[in-house]
C-alpha cells in the first residue's frame, strides 16, 4: 500500500463526519443561493424603497416577503460562517497530532529506528496530507461554486468560490502541522485558537479599524505578517474575480513559507532527540 | 565464547555493514568504557565493555531498573553516552541508525491513534524507502490477523507482533528486542524464540528479557546487569540452561558493581 493511499484511508477514518458535515453545508448554502434569489430581490427591495416615502408602510404581501427572505439570508449567513469555518477546521484537524503525539506517545521511534531522515519522513506524510486535504476541500469548493452561480452570479465568482476553501484549508492544515511539529499535542486547538486571535486582533487594530492611528498604526501595518491571512485569502479570491492582487498572493506564499519553516525546525529537533526522555 | 554464525564470519570487528541486495549485513556492536543514564555524573550503567560479534543473540539480563531500557536507547542514538564510546560497525549508533536503519521493539509498543495495522506497515515501509519487505516482516513477526484492524484496537500480544513487523520491515542488521515476550501467549512464544534464530542469520539481536527460560535456548551469551556494572557470561559446555542462568542470575545479584563489572 502506498503512502497516500495509507493516508487517504486514514482521513477517511478518521475525518468523514466533519468532512460530511462540511460538504453538506455547502450543499445547504447552494440551495439556498439559487432556491431564493436573494439578488433580484435585495434589487426590487432598493428600487421600492427608493420609489416610496420612508414612513409608507410596505402592503403585508410585501411584509411577508420581506421576512421571508431576510429569514433566509441569515440562514445562508450562518451557513457560510459555518461552511468557511468548518473547512479551516477541517485542514487543522486533517493533520491529527501527527508529531507531538506521536513523540509523546513513543511510537514515533516505529518510523525513527528506519534508516532515512526522520523530518524527511514526516514532511512525506504532511504532504500526502495536504493531497487529501486539497482534493476534499475542492469537493467543498464545487458546493460554493454552485452557491456563487445562484442569479446574479457568474463564472469567476464561481472559480473565486471554489478557491477559497481550499486555499483555508492549506493554510489550516500548514499551521497545524507546525505546531504540531514544534511539540504543541492540540495542535488544531492551538491552531484555532491563533485563527480567533487573529480575526479579532485584525479587527480591533486592521486598517479600517479607528483605533489604527499613531503607534497602532504601525502595530497594524506588521499584523498581517504575523495573524492567519484570512483576510489575504479573501483578497486573493476577489483578485481571481477581477484584479489579480499581488500583494494577497505574497501575503500567502509568505504564510505558507513561514509555516513550514517553522515545522522544519521543530521537525530538526525532533530528529536529535526523537523521544522525550 | 560461541562461534558467530557462518554468514557472520566475514565481519571482523569495526568492519562496516555489507549491503547485499542494498540490505546492512549483521551490524558489530561494541562499547568501551560506556557510562549511560539520564543525569550526567548519576549513571545508570557504568563502565561497559562490550563486544556483540555480527550475528550474535546477546542476551541483555538484570533486575528492573538496572539500565536495560537505558542501554538500548544509548546503542540505537537517541540517548547520548555519559561516557565513553559505543560504536555500531565503527560507526556513532545515531549515524548508523540514519544510514542502514535498525529493528526496535520497544518495552510499550505504542501506536499511532487512527491507523490500521496496514497503514502502520506502509508509513514503516515508506520510512525505510527502496528494499523495505512487509510481507516478510509480517510472516516472521506472527502477524496473522487482519490487518485492516485499528492498531490501537488490538491485543497487547498483537501490538507486540505488530511492533516487530516494524521493525523487522527494512531488515536491519541490528535488532533490539526489549521484552518481546511479553503479552505473547506460550505458543507465540515458542514461535518467536524459533523465529529470533532465524533473523539472527543475517541480524545481530541485542534481547532484553526477565524470560531466563526463553533466554537460554536463543542467546549466544548473556550480559548480565545490575548495581550499575555488568558481567558478560559464556555459555557453559552444553550450552545455556534455565538453571545456569538462574544461579548466574541469583549469584550475581549485588555483585555486579561498576568496578568489578565488565569482562
Amino acid at each position: 500500500m502506498s503512502l497516500l493511499k495509507a493516508t487517504v484511508q486514514y482521513a477517511r477514518r478518521t475525518r468523514w463526519k466533519l468532512a460530511l458535515s462540511v460538504f453538506l453545508m455547502g450543499v445547504g448554502l447552494a440551495a439556498v443561493s439559487r432556491s431564493m434569489e436573494v439578488n433580484p430581490f435585495l434589487t426590487d427591495m432598493q428600487e421600492f424603497m427608493e420609489a416610496n416615502a420612508p414612513d409608507e408602510a410596505a402592503s403585508p404581501e410585501e411584509q411577508g416577503a420581506f421576512v421571508q427572505v431576510m429569514a433566509l439570508m441569515v440562514v445562508g449567513r450562518f451557513l457560510r460562517f459555518a461552511f468557511y469555518m468548518g473547512a479551516t477546521l477541517f485542514g487543522l484537524l486533517v493533520v491529527g497530532s501527527l508529531v507531538a503525539g506521536e513523540r509523546a506517545s513513543g511510537a514515533v521511534m516505529l518510523w525513527g529506528q528506519q534508516r532515512g531522515s526522520l523530518p524527511a519522513f514526516y514532511v512525506k506524510r504532511y504532504v500526502a496530507l495536504q493531497v487529501v486535504n486539497l482534493a476534499v476541500q475542492l469537493v467543498f469548493g464545487v458546493t460554493v461554486a454552485v452557491a456563487a452561480l445562484a442569479p446574479g452570479g457568474n463564472a469567476p465568482t464561481a472559480l473565486a468560490a471554489f478557491v477559497q476553501p481550499a486555499l483555508l484549508g492549506l493554510m489550516g492544515a500548514a499551521v497545524s502541522f507546525a505546531a504540531s511539529a514544534l511539540g504543541i499535542r492540540r495542535n488544531a486547538f492551538a491552531g484555532l485558537g491563533y485563527i480567533f486571535f487573529s480575526v479579532v486582533i485584525g479587527e480591533t487594530l486592521g486598517p479600517a479599524s479607528p483605533l489604527a492611528t499613531g503607534f497602532w498604526e504601525h502595530v497594524a501595518a506588521v499584523l498581517p505578517y504575523l495573524t492567519f491571512p484570512m483576510d489575504a485569502v479573501t483578497r486573493f479570491a476577489e483578485g481571481i474575480r477581477s484584479d489579480w492582487d499581488w500583494e494577497a498572493t505574497w501575503l500567502l506564499f509568505y504564510h505558507f513559507t513561514l509555516w513550514s519553516a517553522l515545522a522544519w525546525f521543530g521537525l530538526r529537533r525532533v530528529a536529535r532527540r526523537p523521544l522525550r526522555l | 565464547m560461541t562461534s558467530p554464525p557462518a554468514s557472520a564470519a566475514a565481519f571482523g570487528p569495526g568492519s562496516p555493514p555489507a549491503a547485499a541486495n542494498g540490505r546492512p549485513g549483521p551490524a558489530h556492536v561494541t562499547a568501551v568504557r560506556l557510562d549511560v543514564g539520564y543525569a550526567p555524573g548519576s549513571p545508570v550503567l557504568g563502565g561497559l565493555e562490550l563486544d556483540a560479534s555480527p550475528g550474535e543473540v546477546l542476551a541483555v539480563v538484570g533486575p528492573n531498573g538496572a539500565g536495560k531500557t537505558t542501554l538500548f536507547r544509548t546503542l540505537l542514538g537517541i540517548l547520548p553516552p555519559l561516557a565513553g564510546e559505543a560504536t555500531i560497525s565503527g560507526m556513532a549508533p545515531a549515524a548508523y541508525r540514519t544510514a542502514f536503519g535498525v529493528g526496535y521493539l520497544a518495552e510499550d509498543t505504542a501506536m499511532p491513534s487512527g491507523w490500521t495495522c496496514d497503514g502502520i506497515l506502509a508509513l514503516a515501509a515508506s520510512a525505510v524507502g527502496p528494499g523495505a519487505d512487509p510481507a516478510w516482516a509480517c510472516e516472521l513477526a506472527g502477524v496473522d490477523y487482519p490487518t485492516t484492524r485499528l492498531a490501537e484496537k488490538l491485543s497487547k500480544g498483537m501490538r507486540r507482533r505488530l511492533g516487530l513487523a516494524v521493525a523487522l520491515v527494512g531488515r536491519p542488521g541490528l535488532l533490539f528486542l526489549d521484552e518481546p515476550e511479553a503479552g505473547l501467549d506460550p505458543g507465540q512464544r515458542m514461535r518467536l524464540r524459533g523465529k529470533i534464530k532465524e533473523v539472527a542469520r543475517a541480524t545481530t539481536v541485542l534481547v532484553a528479557s526477565h524470560d531466563l527460560g526463553e533466554l537460554a535456548v536463543m542467546s549466544d551469551r548473556v550480559l548480565l546487569i545490575g548495581d550499575g556494572g555488568a558481567r558478560l557470561v559464556e555459555p557453559p559446555p552444553g550450552g545455556f540452561t534455565r538453571e545456569f542462568l538462574e544461579e548466574t542470575f541469583l549469584g550475581s545479584t549485588g555483585s555486579l558493581g561498576a568496578k568489578e563489572g565488565p569482562s
